[in-house]
């Protein structure tokens, strides 16, 4: 801006524009009439802005014309197909897709867990090891002896009262002595208690057999907390 | 279409499914939307983008039935056009893409629009001023918006506006001098 002037110039862009009312407005026409300066600023001003309207509107032909109201009918057909897309067919494409995948894990509800029972001999290390990594549920029945109805009964209370069999999907005996085998007799009985509470339960007997007492104390004081038990 | 129709009645003929009539506001307006493009952009592909997007916003605006009938076209237009513009000045990747765009089509766009020698130092000298005083400088000169309606749009006070433009014009009349002296 020109120090020189007492106006404030930014007023003469306004004067130009017809902004200004009343004192502003003739206080800008009386220091015009003065100011040679401040005459050509805006002389310059008009004449520029003729300069920048004639560069914006230079004219184009009519063949650009016809051509750009094709281009922009092609554009709209676009966009109104992917409108359809967006708006309707992707909408509802995800609504089905999320019904039927509620469908599926309404129809397919996680197994419950496969109940491995190991019976095993204290001296079985390695089946601490299956134990230990195995992901099913386990019972550990211990050092059972087909003499020894009682223990029988422990065993077959600790499985009632831990709920388990709701969650059994598979059961399994691993034996691995004569006289563990012969046990396996006296579990007949808990394997027909589990298949008549739950018909999907699958039993296998293998022939090792391996008894580890202190799991039933351990399948007893997990039964309150959790409807797992586990090892 | 009749040329006496009011654009109420062609806003209603539009939302009815008649695409002529959206025909008949393309007519209408696309020189004024792209003039008012060019005049912030100074890029005749780019300007040219812009324009048909205004007018597909404003299609779909129309036959959304979001757009009151009664209302005047043409201010929509115009700020559907002035906010696209400022979008693209701020979307760095999409302003690449089309440059590369542009330089494919670079003499075709030469073709279209020649101007004499002198009009391209001028427009040398609009293109080298800041995208924000090309567009205060197009609302008032182009548009013929008053600072009121410029502060409404560029959402300032009326002081700001004036100072503005008296900036943009000062600018302008510094290049331009600056031009001539090195003739």
């Amino acid at each position: 801006m020109n120090n020189k002037c007492e106006l404030n110039q930014e007023k003469i862009s306004a004067y130009m524009d017809n902004e200004l009312m009343g004192a502003e407005r003739l206080e800008v026409e009386a220091h015009l009439a003065e100011c040679q300066e401040c005459k050509g600023m805006i002389d310059a001003f008009r004449n520029n802005d003729s300069l920048f309207a004639e560069h914006a509107q230079a004219p184009l032909s009519t063949s650009y014309w016809e051509n750009y109201e094709r281009m922009l009918k092609q554009r709209i057909a676009v966009r109104a197909k992917k409108t359809v897309y967006f708006k309707y067919i992707l909408p509802a494409a995800a609504a089905l897709l999320i019904a039927l995948t509620v469908f599926y894990f309404i129809q397919h509800k996680t197994p419950p867990p496969v109940i491995v029972v190991v019976v095993m001999d204290s001296g079985a290390k390695q089946y601490q090891d299956i134990l230990n990594k195995s992901e099913s549920v386990l019972i550990g029945i211990a050092n059972l002896d087909e003499n020894d109805p009682q223990e029988i009964a422990i065993i077959k209370q600790a499985l009632l009262e831990s709920n388990l069999p709701e969650k059994i999907r598979e059961l399994t005996i691993k034996s691995q002595n004569a006289k563990a085998r012969e046990s396996l007799k006296k579990l007949d009985a808990l394997f027909t208690l589990l298949q008549n509470e739950n018909s999907s339960i699958e039993t296998k007997m293998v022939k090792d057999l391996v008894i580890e007492k202190s799991l039933i104390e351990e399948i007893r004081s997990q039964k309150n907390s959790s409807n797992e038990v586990k090892l | 279409m009749n040329e006496g129709i009011s654009e109420v009645e062609v806003i209603r003929e539009i939302k009815d499914g008649n695409n002529d009539a959206f025909g008949w506001l393309v007519q209408r307006y696309q020189k004024r939307v792209y003039y008012l493009a060019f005049g912030i952009i100074c890029n005749h592909h780019l300007a040219e983008e812009i324009s048909q997007e205004t007018f597909v916003r404003l299609w779909q605006s129309l036959k959304s039935g979001r757009f009151d009938e009664n209302r005047a076209v043409y201010p929509w237009v115009r700020t559907i056009c002035v906010n696209l513009t400022r979008d693209f000045l701020k979307d760095r990747k999409r302003q690449f893409r089309i440059m590369k765009e542009m330089i494919q089509k670079d003499n075709d766009c030469a073709k279209e629009s020649e101007m004499p020698i002198n009009m391209e130092k001028v427009g040398r000298a609009i293109e080298s001023l800041q995208a924000d005083k090309r567009e205060v400088l197009t609302l008032r000169i182009i548009e013929g918006l008053s600072y009121q309606e410029i502060s409404e749009h560029l959402n300032c006070s009326v002081g700001t506006v004036m100072s503005r433009l008296f900036r943009a014009r000062l600018e302008l009349k510094t290049k331009l001098e600056k031009l001539e002296s090195q003739i």
